[in-house]
């Protein structure tokens, strides 16, 4: 592992570190300004511990002695983290950078570790820290963040990754895949257990995190962030996102099968801090457009998606075919049938797992449509009341999947 | 010491295992000698790890002269020649790991192959030589008399001479297979160092073959002697120092109280077979019962937590009847192997599938029998497909025919020429490869192949059917098998049909009540469970799988909890109505808070959204006065006002529980927790709502004003002190709120806004202030809202004195009527009766009979007062005025066809109704409805014909508008009239409009017949007996009634021109306003009250039409 060998490479350092009770991974690219300020935000900790930072760019002063006392003691380790959303950043390093604050927390006997890869809208020093404390204080096996919305964005989370996470594991969890994490010992253990049996093939470090701590009744909490600055959506080309961001989640389902069958309904997490409500007033999408690609794919796609979806489903995307563009309208019911279909074609291989969930882009785009049209001029709450129905519609849909995956018949309606 | 890991996490893992047993002989062949091999099989891992199988256990694949199948090892430690090498088997063992499957090999310990050096070896050695003790010798066939012989159709004796050694040596199989001496320890040596050798490659599992007779000793049977416990526990005790998560399972053909010592108590083998169960699934199959299944359970001892039974369909041998009675075996014998071909020792050697008659739905039982009996099932390869056996071969090599992977040559096992192969391929057309393989199978998704993968899924997505208890259900019907998994929280129903013809069963599931079975398949919830017997249909060889749902409670969705929320309040009312707080407000809080109230008219649609659209702070109680839109998910919106109050600390916590419904959001106002509530509840802002009007203060909100407007009579009406009377809030609330103070004033707040004063203020202002009619409450005042912009002022509120009475009209006459119809019951139906039956408009002209006088007494007189005074009112709106909005207008012949035309349209909406509900009515009132429906076409052509547009000679006046009974109340001998605001479903427009006095004399006449017939509905609810007798004499009441009211309703309004100047258009037009009114009545309660639809059918039905 790179940061096994780092630490190795670096016995000035480690012998410094020894222990340390938390470990921080700063990934992505932050100016030295926003590190110090994760830096600052570590040194409210509170119960005056020794966190270990693994960071790829220049330190700042993190000097202790110059701290106020009661203050917790920060070792800044320089490590060639990867950045999780860096264009081009491919995915195995991205997974290698988790895997590695993982690896370095266990190495330094750490309680727990965090990953802070996001720039939020906020100021780092309330959350950073609610999102470490919990860890330390509270025994809280996995803290997500619980980012504050724009409608239009993050909406691959919001449409298909935090309600069918929370439909499956029957956890209200709005970010589940981070990318901002807190972490237990008892979690990262697993998860490094895991990846060693699975020979690292089935086990995701954003992916598996939350699934692995409902499944195995691990405490979670979230912790309200505010906005998350994501990298500007390019609707028209965002299969390779879809596909690579579905892909993990559904391998994950696969596995944890007899975990999310048995669970029925969901239960909020405790949640940390106040909601935070931002302006709805800017943003907005090419509804047009999306709908052109519905329309084409629609038209195109319809041999893969026979191989997926049952009749009643086909009949209803033909429906919409036929619909003018004003009027176009995907429900959630129909969306929600379709995701758990594309799930299960997932799970049995149907066709090239790839093909598979690129060929569900213009799904996604009609879907996308109806919700901007909906939310147009909604407010804060407005969007959270909408998301809120669609995740009620992928609770009512889930005997819909269990009744396909346990008897995956093509003879269906 | 570090012990060296299994592949499996779990050390339990055999528990949850699926496991597949198969030759590596027979699997696939790699490179075309006809014999299957490693290489071939690790080609197929892909179609194990898709069937589902989570173990794969191999039979022997070592060196032998494969006398015996492989079981006659002449080399432990290597790979048979025709099968591979070593790497080729540690290729295999990775293959499986990496797909998550476990590998169990055999570990042959009984006895070696008479080729294996050990036997040269000791053959040659000298007795009494280390050598020569590895194996059992004797001089003479004496010693161990008491073991039997167990392949009793090849072998004669246990005891076979060998010329080079000069003595006897022992084997309890072949003869070519000496048993090895485990009293000599070199040779328990000797087998650790054969298992470290598997082991240390990664072999997950170890089937030890014949394992209760490694111990010989005279004067005993040689079977499961203390010995070869003393044996197996050393072996164990070596696997558990040097690995982890590994498993042996013995292979002991035995009844299960004498092989639960193999398991020890958790020291010896992890798993042991469980071999008389299974002739007995294929018994209770035959004689579709239950019994022998059930008993062979009971009879199996529990075992310790971590062992497990081995389960079974069928193998590589004969299906075993060596544990079952004499009688049982021969029927056995009878029902499962007509051809004496089949037949083997003690046993039949034939494959599943044609064991049943290739019945795929009892394949499909079997099997479910299988996967959910307590243990870990054991799948022979083949038999996922159905596949055949060849009788023809001998020993049992039929049944371990090539696997069949598809229609090519050799079934797809090789490709050498057919003559090689180690056995011949099955190629009937029944079951031959072309019938029956892999390929055909996987293309047709209704094959066998593709249910056992379902299957296998199924049962590995829950762990109750590996390590659960199991409880047998004691249903009468013996046909029906039913058991109860239970596993911590899972608990599982299973019930299986043995018969070959539909069972019913009903099973006793009291204990579970309460759960509900979600049928595990499909996913498809069944009835939940109650105290009565459980009913189950059961089609034949059917099962079901039911788990057992506890009913979970619902848990608030995230937008509810974000409703529960504190509204922030820091700086009062404006960071209530600003942003984020506004937004919840409107978007959570309103949305829940209006449906639960009573005065809420859009209860049947969906609200999409809701707005506050203007609001007003009152200055004295702080409080704050919003009008609210509601937006739906069809029609318009509407407009409603609320009057908001904040409570803070200990007092809000009083509120919520008297009052929760009047919660509307918390709040936190400098950090003090409280309520955001309708500002009813609050008495301050109550009494500020007074002073609006007492006062005549303007509020300025922000699309117009408010303004207080008390009347004349305010001052009068509400004393000296008003602020010092004391608030109560009505309880009857209906569309609006009232608010009472002292015993003086009632406010009514008109909670639904629609532009226009309201015609209940207007007309009560208008009575008060410019008429002498004092049958009304006195009118004190109002609020009234006025736009900006040019519209037309609204009414808010309504204040009118209190008017002390002994309940409404309806309360008052239906108590009359009890007493009535009490005095009436023990009478004979009077002879004459029928001439007070007519109608009442003549029975008006002439004075009350006496058997009216005499029966109906006192209500006369109150109807005759109630004519007057509706005559009065009648009489004070159609005086002269200035006021347009009240001055009479003559009724034109076009007001008349309009209103004729409006009739119409209501009478075929309503008939359209009652026809498409007509199926759903009670019994005793189709034939009543069937009548009335006869009558549409003459109801139509009646609106149309009775009244031809010309001059009735009559006024158009402001009338009350929805007059019955329920609108008047008693006081002492006489009435007050209320509520003026007509008839909610209509238009305020329609509600300000002039129309005939007689609609309001109409209402009041349906109302009369309302009330008799809903008091005879109610006395006959219990005594019904007396129904027949007591209609007429509620008919007679009603007529009676009817005609008094009308008589002094004439005789006070002759010739103001309330009602046509002819006496026959009078009748038309009031039979006229009779049958809308009730048609208005049937539509009503075909929604609301089936029950009651008697009532306006037969209003309907009395009409002259």
């Amino acid at each position: 592992m790179e940061t096994d060998s780092i630490l190795k490479q670096d016995q000035e350092n480690k012998q410094e570190i020894g222990n340390a009770d938390l470990v921080v991974g700063i990934l992505g690219e932050f100016e030295p300004d926003g590190v110090a300020a994760v830096c600052d935000a570590l040194r409210t900790v509170s119960g005056s511990p020794r966190i270990a930072i693994l960071h790829d760019g220049p330190a700042p002063n993190v000097s202790n002695s110059a701290a106020p006392e009661g203050s917790a003691s920060l070792f800044f380790v320089p490590s060639p983290l990867a950045t999780p959303e860096a264009p081009g950043g491919s995915l195995l390093s991205v997974m290698a950078a988790y895997q590695s604050v993982f690896v370095a927390s266990e190495k330094l006997g750490a309680r727990g570790c965090c990953v802070i890869a996001s720039q939020i809208e906020a100021p780092p020093l309330q959350w950073v820290r609610q999102l470490a404390e919990p860890l330390l204080d509270r025994d809280v096996d996995l803290v997500v963040p619980h980012y504050a919305r724009h409608k239009f964005e993050g909406l691959l989370n919001g449409s298909i990754i935090s309600p069918f996470v929370r439909s499956l594991y029957g956890k209200r969890i709005y970010n589940p895949m981070g990318p901002d994490l807190g972490i237990s010992r008892r979690l990262f253990s697993k998860m490094l257990g895991a990846e060693l049996r699975a020979g690292g093939g089935g086990i995701h470090p954003l992916a598996s995190l939350a699934p692995m701590a409902a499944c195995s009744n691990l405490e979670v909490c979230e912790v309200h962030v505010g906005a998350r600055v994501y990298p500007p959506t390019d609707w028209m080309n965002i299969s390779s996102l879809l596909a690579r961001v579905l892909d993990p989640v559904f391998v994950d389902m696969e596995r944890n099968a007899p975990c999310w069958q048995r669970i029925r309904g969901s239960v909020p997490v405790t949640a940390i801090g106040e909601p935070i409500f931002v302006s709805q007033d800017t943003g907005s999408v090419d509804i047009q457009r999306m709908v052109e690609s519905f329309q084409l794919g629609n038209r195109e796609l319809q041999e893969i998606w026979s191989l997926v979806l049952p009749p009643a489903t086909l009949f209803e995307l033909r429906k919409l075919l036929r619909l003018p563009p004003e009027q176009f309208h995907m429900d959630d019911a129909l969306w929600v049938r379709i995701v758990y279909d594309f799930a299960l074609a997932h799970r049995l291989r149907t066709i090239s797992r790839d093909h598979l969930l690129k060929s569900m882009t213009p799904l996604y785009l009609g879907w996308a449509a109806s919700y901007a049209r909906e939310i147009q001029t909604a407010g804060a709450l407005a969007l959270v009341q909408r998301l809120e129905r669609l995740a009620l519609a992928y609770e009512s849909g889930k005997p819909y999947l269990v009744s396909r995956w346990r008897w995956p018949d093509r003879f269906s309606p | 010491m570090t012990k060296r890991p299994g592949s499996a996490a779990d050390p339990l893992w055999y528990k949850d295992a699926i496991i597949y047993e198969l030759h590596v002989r027979a699997f696939k062949d790699s490179n075309a000698d006809g014999i299957g091999d490693f290489q071939g099989l690790v080609q197929e891992m892909d179609y194990l790890q898709n069937l589902g199988v989570t173990c794969l256990w191999l039979l022997p694949f070592f060196p032998s002269p494969l006398r015996d199948d492989g079981y006659d090892i002449s080399d432990y430690m290597n790979v048979h020649p025709s099968y591979g090498t070593l790497e080729d088997f540690r290729a295999f063992l990775a293959a499986a790991h990496e797909r998550e499957m476990q590998v169990m090999i055999e570990l042959v310990v009984n006895h070696t192959s008479d080729q294996h050096p050990w036997f040269q070896a000791a053959r040659q050695a000298p007795p009494g030589s280390p050598e020569r003790d590895f194996y059992v010798w004797s001089d003479t066939e004496e010693k161990y008399k008491g073991a039997r012989i167990i392949f009793s159709d090849t072998e004669r004796s246990n005891w076979t001479w060998d010329p080079v050694a000069k003595q006897y040596y022992w084997h309890r199989f072949f003869s070519h297979q000496p048993d090895l001496n485990y009293d000599n320890p070199r040779v328990v040596e000797e087998i650790l160092r054969v298992m470290r050798h598997w082991l240390d490659m990664g072999v997950d599992a170890l089937r030890m073959d014949a394992i209760p007779y490694l111990v010989e000793r005279d004067g005993t049977s040689c079977e499961n002697l203390p010995e070869t416990h003393v044996v197996i526990k050393t072996l164990r005790r070596e696997i558990d120092a040097g690995f982890s998560n590994r498993m042996i399972l013995a292979e002991a053909n035995q009844w299960p109280s004498d092989v639960r010592p193999y398991f020890g108590e958790g020291d010896e083998c992890h798993m042991a077979f469980h071999f008389p169960l299974m002739p007995r699934i294929f018994m209770a199959l035959r004689q579709e019962d239950r019994l022998p299944i059930t008993d062979i359970i009971a009879q199996t001892p529990a075992i310790p937590e971590t062992c497990q039974w081995g389960l079974f369909l069928r193998n590589h041998d004969e299906l075993t009847l060596e544990m079952v009675t004499n009688d049982e075996r021969d029927y056995m014998y009878l029902a499962y192997s007509a051809d004496p071909r089949m037949r083997i020792n003690l046993g039949i050697r034939r494959r599943l599938a044609p064991l049943v008659d290739n019945n795929r739905r009892r394949i499909e039982l079997l099997n479910s029998l299988l996967l959910s009996f307590p243990g870990t099932p054991i799948l022979y390869y083949g038999d996922e497909i159905g596949m055949g056996d060849n009788i023809y071969l001998g020993d049992r090599h039929g049944v371990r025919t090539p696997m069949q992977w598809n229609a090519d040559r050799n079934a797809g096992f090789s490709t050498a020429t057919p003559a090689r192969l180690y056995s011949p391929v099955i190629m009937d057309p029944v079951w031959g490869y072309e019938a029956v393989n892999v390929e055909a199978q996987q293309g047709d998704p209704s094959s066998l192949l593709n249910w056992m993968r379902n299957m296998i899924a199924l049962r590995k997505l829950f762990a109750v059917f590996g390590r659960g208890s199991i409880e047998f259900l004691d249903p009468s019907n013996r046909k029906v098998l039913a058991y109860i998994r239970k596993y911590g929280e899972e608990q599982v129903l299973c019930v299986a049909n043995l018969s070959r013809f539909a069972q019913p069963v009903d099973l006793d599931l009291s204990k579970l009540e309460g759960t509900t079975p979600v049928e595990m398949l499909g996913y498809v919830e069944f009835p939940r469970i109650g105290q009565q017997p459980y009913r189950l249909t059961m089609a034949p060889y059917s099962f079901l799988w039911l788990e057992l749902q506890p009913r979970i409670e619902p848990v608030p969705t995230s937008a509810e909890l974000a409703g529960q929320a504190p509204l922030n309040a820091t700086r009062g009312w404006e960071s209530v109505f600003e942003g984020v707080s506004r937004e919840r407000l409107e978007t959570l809080n309103l949305p829940a808070f209006l449906p639960k109230q009573r005065w809420f008219a859009g209860k049947t649609r969906q609200i999409t959204g809701t707005r506050v659209v203007d609001w007003a702070i009152l200055t004295v109680s702080g409080s704050a006065l919003a009008f609210v839109e509601v937006q739906f998910d069809s029609g318009a919106p509407e407009i409603y006002f609320l009057p908001l109050a904040m409570t803070l600390g200990e007092t809000s916590e009083e509120l919520r529980r008297t009052s929760p419904n009047a919660v509307i959001a918390p709040v936190v106002s400098e950090k003090i927790p409280g309520l955001l509530h309708d500002g009813v509840f609050d008495d301050k802002t109550c009494l500020e709502l007074l002073s609006i009007i007492g006062s005549g203060i303007d509020i300025q909100v922000q699309h117009g004003r408010l303004r207080g407007v008390p009347s004349e009579v305010f001052s009068k009406a509400a004393g000296a002190d008003h602020k010092a009377l004391q608030v109560h809030r009505g309880s009857a609330e209906q569309s609006n709120t009232s608010i009472l103070y002292g015993d003086r004033l009632i406010l009514k707040l008109f909670r639904r806004q629609e532009p226009g004063v309201n015609p209940d203020a207007e007309a009560g202002r208008y009575l008060t202030e410019h008429t002498s009619f004092t049958q009304i409450p006195p009118f004190a005042g109002s609020i009234e809202l006025q736009p900006v912009a040019d519209g037309e002022p609204g009414t808010v509120a309504m204040l009118q004195g209190l008017v002390l009475n002994e309940g409404d009209g309806w309360k008052w006459t239906v108590e009359e009527l009890n007493r009535y119809l009490e005095a009436c019951a023990p009478l004979p139906v009077p002879e004459n009766l029928g001439a007070e039956l007519g109608d009442p408009l003549e029975l008006s002209e002439r004075p009350a009979s006496h058997l009216a006088r005499d029966h109906v007494g006192i209500y006369l007189d109150s109807a005759a007062t109630l004519g007057r005074r509706t005559a009065e009112l009648h009489l004070a709106l159609a005086s002269p005025t200035k006021d347009p909005a009240f001055a009479p207008e003559p009724l034109t012949p076009k007001d008349l066809e309009i209103l004729v035309e409006d009739l119409r349209q209501h009478a075929s909406q309503v008939f359209d109704v009652l026809k498409d509900r007509v199926s759903w009515l009670p019994d005793e009132v189709v034939e009543i409805a069937a009548a009335v429906l006869s009558r549409r076409r003459r109801v139509l052509d009646y609106f149309r014909t009775t009244l031809n547009p010309h001059d009735l000679r009559t006024l158009r006046i402001r009338i009350h508008g929805d007059y019955h009974l329920g609108q008047v109340l008693k006081v002492k001998t006489d009435f007050v009239i209320l509520d003026f605001e007509g008839e909610p479903a209509r238009s305020l427009a329609y509600r300000r409009s002039k129309q005939s006095a007689l609609k309001d004399v109409a209402g009041m006449l349906r109302s009369f017949s309302y009330a008799a017939y809903a008091s005879l509905i109610n006395y006959t609810t219990r005594h019904p007996e007396d129904i027949a007798r007591l209609e007429p004499w509620a008919q007679l009441w009603e007529h009676s009634a009817s005609a008094q009211f009308l008589r002094t309703y004439n005789e006070t309004a002759q010739g103001a021109g309330l009602m046509p100047s002819d006496r026959a258009d009078t009748r038309r037009l009031l039979d006229l306003f009779l049958v809308d009114k009730a048609l208005y009545e049937l539509l009503y309660e075909l929604n609301a009250r089936p029950a009651w639809v008697r009532i306006p059918l037969m209003g309907i039905l009395s009409l002259p039409l």
